[in-house]
Parts: structure tokens; sequence; C-alpha cells
């Protein structure tokens, strides 16, 4: 096969570029071009690095192919693929632009082969990502986007500081390789790289963002931002157990406020951090079969994810927005949306023969293998959650009849809509069906066999309990009713409280930068008032004496200091 | 005087319900027959998982009940929230 030498991710920007000026009609089909194209860059190339240079004493790899980058390649444009066909449904040239120089700065990370080249293109996809807020038509999304680019700055300005360390540290060495958490500018990185996989108190980004973004914009986010994270984690800090408690946390404030939440594209935000935090689990404990789990659940993760807030951005479509309170009675008007809803939910969930099932079991093998025990309870019991949260929770709600509801016109959203959640869908349930496929695709040759005898009854009856308890407490009225609820997080903080603080400070240090003007000027007077009576006075000496004594002193020292200069 | 309309379930909840238990009854059913017996831990001895996803339901109830009652705020008719313009 013809290959060129060309990282993938660069075609994408290129397209971006193009999308800007194109007509709309021709804009999904350059999208989806160019991510078929950027495929068959990526599959015809061989693995190794490919094209490499210098440039100010530093050695730029411009592309790296190797196994790790490719699985997560595959996932990412795949998705890009869908989210073409999904986004042909509206107009809006700039998201179309944005998206793409999301997915191509995220594409273009996962095969550059040196740091340097590696943060620059993390942080061209952190624009893109802001830009997707901010050409949301949304209420607030501007703000939010403001908020996304602040954390963002953060990130970048530890990935500098980190980057600028180590090179100092190892000669210009700056080669993507595993790196020393206990070395500082290693240190650096590592901080920058949990801000970006959405670690406890920086996972606020992620559920913002998504919840502001728009039905198209929410996908992209979810493909291309957090999972980036988990690759370089696993490139940068395989077996680094410090992952292993904050991916713990993650999978765990993940679900909780993923039910608690009303609205449910910030619901699923919380379980895409739930997802990711199994992947950076694994990634810490970093044996070959934990790292090949982590890469293949980030797989099936990114397009059950991306699944899921297409389904919901179907509904935000039609009806302005996902929140649970607002979504009772929608599947007699939305039938389609409301079964692909609970598809997708069963995609996340991990419900056999998704492809999250199919990583999911590699994961629980990965960390029985070494008697993990904490780790393995939480990856048992995350399915259980995700199933309750994204599959049984918007199903009862939406066929919840009631008055109001029964008010609500009929009709779907567009078909490319409709199409492309579908797709999306398909896909996971397609490779959860015959895995090997996947399981191909990791680095680490892997025959597993997901559905035998002690794998699949377990995980049937762990969702089943979990489905059966729910909608019986739901059913007593046990679950929380649906009513517009807006959970504050750990941003609501240092937007509230936090905010006002510094708004105050602001004020008050103004009012003190002001009464020191006054203080200086009326001083300032003053002075120059009493100078000017001196000197007034130095003009007229016969009329006071001591003023004339003055004079005869100022004049009789500059003459002894003249003397003195004279002298010396 | 009109008695007033229950909210309907449209019948969803016993349909997820009886695929729930099917599915349930069978991996349970499955999981005791299949038992090699060589569990590292006791949350992997049969069974054990039926218990962990109840627990996973009990847990994420009183975790929805106790955060919507520390952290949530009822939101007005009328408030900003992400959503489409009006």
């Amino acid at each position: 096969m013809l290959a060129f030498a060309l990282n993938p991710g660069f075609l994408l920007i290129v397209a971006a570029l193009i999308l800007l000026a194109a007509p709309r009609n021709a804009r999904p089909i350059i999208m989806g071009v160019a991510a078929l194209a950027a495929i068959w860059l990526m599959l015809g190339g061989q693995f190794g690095v490919r094209s490499a240079m210098a440039q100010m004493g530093l050695p730029v790899v411009l592309l790296n192919l190797d196994a790790l980058n490719r699985i997560f390649g595959i996932a990412m444009l795949i998705a890009l693929v869908i989210i073409a066909i999904y986004s042909s449904a509206r107009r809006n040239r700039y998201e179309d632009a944005a998206i793409m120089l999301l997915a191509g700065g995220a594409v273009s990370t996962l095969f550059v082969g040196d740091l340097v080249s590696f943060v620059a293109a993390a942080e061209l996809a952190a624009l893109g990502a802001a830009w997707v807020v901010f050409v949301s038509p949304l209420e607030g999304a501007n703000r939010a986007g403001v908020r996304l680019l602040v954390w963002h700055g953060l990130e970048g300005l530890l990935f500098l500081v980190g980057v600028a360390l180590h090179l100092s540290a190892h000669q210009g060495n700056s080669t993507l390789d595993r790196l020393d958490i206990h070395v500082i500018g290693d240190a650096f990185i590592f901080a920058a790289l949990l801000v970006r996989v959405g670690a406890p108190i920086a996972h606020v980004w992620l559920k913002d963002a998504i919840a502001h973004a728009s039905a198209t914009g929410a996908p992209a986010l979810s493909a291309f931002t957090t999972m980036l994270g988990v690759y370089a984690l696993a490139r940068l800090f395989p077996a680094e157990p410090l992952l292993m408690p904050i991916g713990a946390a993650m999978s765990v404030i993940g679900v909780a406020m993923a039910i608690g939440s009303d609205d449910l594209r910030r619901s699923a935000a919380y379980g895409l951090m739930a997802v990711t935090g199994v992947c950076v689990m694994l990634v810490g404990f970093g044996s070959p079969l934990a790292l090949a789990a982590a890469e293949g659940h980030a797989f099936a993760g990114i397009v059950a994810f991306v699944a899921l807030q297409m389904a919901l951005g179907a509904v935000v479509t039609r009806i302005g927005n996902a929140y649970a309170a607002n979504m009772s009675g929608l599947a007699p008007a939305m039938p389609l949306s409301v079964a692909l809803i609970l598809f997708s939910g069963l995609a996340v969930a991990s419900v056999p023969g998704a492809a999250t099932y199919a990583t999911h079991a590699v994961a629980l093998e990965a960390t029985a293998q070494w008697d993990l025990r904490g780790v393995w309870t939480i990856i048992a019991a995350a399915p259980a959650a995700l199933f309750i949260c994204f599959a049984l929770r918007p199903a009862l709600t939406a066929h919840r009849v009631t008055e109001n509801a029964r008010a609500r016109p009929p009709g779907e959203t567009p078909f490319p809509v409709l199409l492309g959640t579908a797709i999306a869908a398909f896909f996971c349930f397609s490779v959860g069906i015959a895995p090997g496929w996947l399981y191909g695709l990791m680095p680490t040759e892997l025959t597993f066999q997901p559905f035998d005898a002690d794998q699949l009854p377990p995980h049937l009856e762990l969702l089943g309990a979990a489905g059966a308890a729910y909608i019986v407490c739901w059913a007593l009225g046990l679950a929380p009713r649906e009513r517009p609820v807006a959970l504050l997080d750990l941003d609501s903080f240092y937007r509230g409280p936090v905010a006002a603080t510094a708004r105050w400070s602001g004020v008050l240090a103004l009012r003190i930068y002001g009464a020191g003007q006054v203080a200086i000027a009326a001083t300032g007077e003053a002075v120059g008032r009493g100078l000017a009576r001196f000197s007034r006075a130095c003009d007229r000496p016969y009329r006071q004496r001591f003023i004339s004594f003055a004079q005869f002193m100022m004049i009789a020292v500059i003459l002894v200091l003249f003397i003195i200069g004279r002298q010396l | 005087m009109t008695k007033p309309i229950s909210p309907s379930r449209g019948g969803i909840a016993g349909m997820l319900l009886l695929f729930c238990v099917a599915g349930g009854g069978a991996g349970l059913a499955f999981d005791f027959l299949s038992d090699s017996g060589q569990d590292f831990w006791i949350l992997q001895a049969p069974g054990m998982r039926a218990l962990i996803g109840v627990a996973v339901a009990a847990l994420l109830l009183v975790a929805a009940h106790i955060l919507r009652l520390l952290l949530g705020r009822k939101v007005n008719e009328g408030e900003p929230r992400a959503g489409l313009r009006p």
C-alpha cells in the first residue's frame, strides 16, 4: 500500500481551515472524507519513527506510529466519521471547523514522538475544545468557554514548566518515553495530564464544557479530551501507583454525581469521568494485561459515550435541553430517540454484547490476576452504577406520562442525527459481539473469551440484580423525584464564594488605592503650598527674621559644599 | 368532582424489571453451576455479584438523596441554565 509519512492529525487541521470557506452541503462530506483519509494514512503507515527533523537543537518527531497510538487513533477517527454524519443536520461552519481543529489537535498529539510537539498539539486540541464551547448556541456557553480556557491555560502552563525542566535535566532529550514522577519536571507534566483526564478537583471543566456545548459539540468533547489524557498517561506514566487511588476517586465521584444530576448530558459527562477513572486505575496498575485493558476500555468508552451524547443531543435539538425533569413523557413524542438513548446507555453500561463489556472483562481479569481487591471491586461495580444512571433512569423517566407531557407534540429529530447515533450504537454492539478485532488492535497479544462461563453469568447477575433493585425502589417511590435542580460541584465554590471574595477584595483594593491617590494629591498640594509660601518669603527676606536666617544658612551650606567639593 | 389522573408509567417499568430478573436469575444460576472454586476473595464467590449489584443500587439511591439534599439548588422557572436560548 502506498504510504505517506504524514501525521494523520495534520490532515484534519488542514480540513478545519477548508471548512471555514466550504458551502454547507459540502462540510459534512469534507469532515468524513478527511477522517477516512486520516484512517488510511494511519493504517497504511509502518510502525516506528517516520518523520523526524531538528529545530533549535531539539529533535522534532512529527510521526511515530505504534500499537498504542494506533488503537486510540482508530477510535477517535471513527468517532469523527460518525460526528460528521451527525453534524449534517445543522448549519454552523465555525462549529464544524472547531470540531475538526479539536480532532486534528487530538489525533496529532497521538502520533507525534517528542515532548515539545506533544505539548503543542495537545494545546491546539485544548484551543479547539474551547472554540467548540464558544460557538455553542446554548445559554451561558461563552462563560463556560472562558472557564474551559482557564483550565486548559493552567494545563498548558504546567506542561511548559514541566517540559522546560525536563529538557534542562536531560540535556535536550525530548523523546516521548516513560517519565519519573519523582523528578520535578516530570511531576509538572504529570499534573498537567491529571488536569486533562479530569482527575478530582480538575474534573469540573469536563461537565461544565459538555453541558454547555451544542448537541454536536458534546460528542466531540467526549471523544477527544479526557481519553487523550489516558493515552498520554499510558505512554508517559505506565505503572505509576499514584494513578490507582486517583482513578478510583474519579470512578466513585463520577457515578455519585451522575445519579444526582438533573441534566442528563452533565450526568453523562460524570459517567465519562467514571469510565476514564477505570482506565486511569488500569494504567496505574501497569501490567501488560492491565495496560491492554485500559487501552481497549478507552477505545470502547470513546465510541459508547459519543453514542450516548449524540442520543441526548437529539433531545436537546428537539426540546432545547436534556433535563430529566423535562423528559417525562418524551417516549411517545420521540420513540426513536428514546430507544437510542436506551441502547447507548446499555453500551456505556458494559451490557454483554457491547464493546465496553469485552474490555471490562479483560480489566477484571487483569486485576484478579494480581489480587487487587479494591480496584477489582470498583471495576466490577461500575457497570451496575452506569446501567442505572444511563439506561434505566432515562428510560423510566421518558416513559413516565404526565399531564404536561401529553401536550407535547410528536416529532423526531432530523434524520442525520438519528442516523449518526444509530451508527455509533451499532458500532458499539458490533465490536462487542465479535471482540476479536478489538483484541487484535491491542499492543499486547490477547486470546480472551469474554463470553466464557466464568465471565458472562456473574456480569449478568450483577446487572440484573442492580436493575431489579433500582426498578423496585423507583416503583415504591424511593428514588429521588425528577425535578429541576442544579447540583453544586467544586466549581460552584470557586465561582461562588471564592469569586465573591475576590470581587470584594478587588473593590476594597480599589477603594484603598483611590484613598491613597487622594491622600497623595492632598499631601502634594500641601507641600506645594508650603514651598510656594517659602519661596515667596525668600523673595522678601526683610519681612521675617526667620526666613532671612534660613536663607542665609542655605547660602552658607551651599558655599561650604562648593568649597569642600573643590578641595576634594 | 373528577378524580385526578395518576401518572402512567407506560408499562416500561414492568418490562425492564422482567428483563432484569430474567437476566439476573439466569446469571445467578449459571454462576453457581460453573463455580470453579478458585476465587481470590469473597466478592468473587458465586452469588456475590448479585449482592454487589443490590448494594450499588442502594448506595446510588442514598447518594442521590444526600447529594440533592446537600448540594442541590432548586432552579426557578425562567432562571438561565444550559439550554437553547429562547
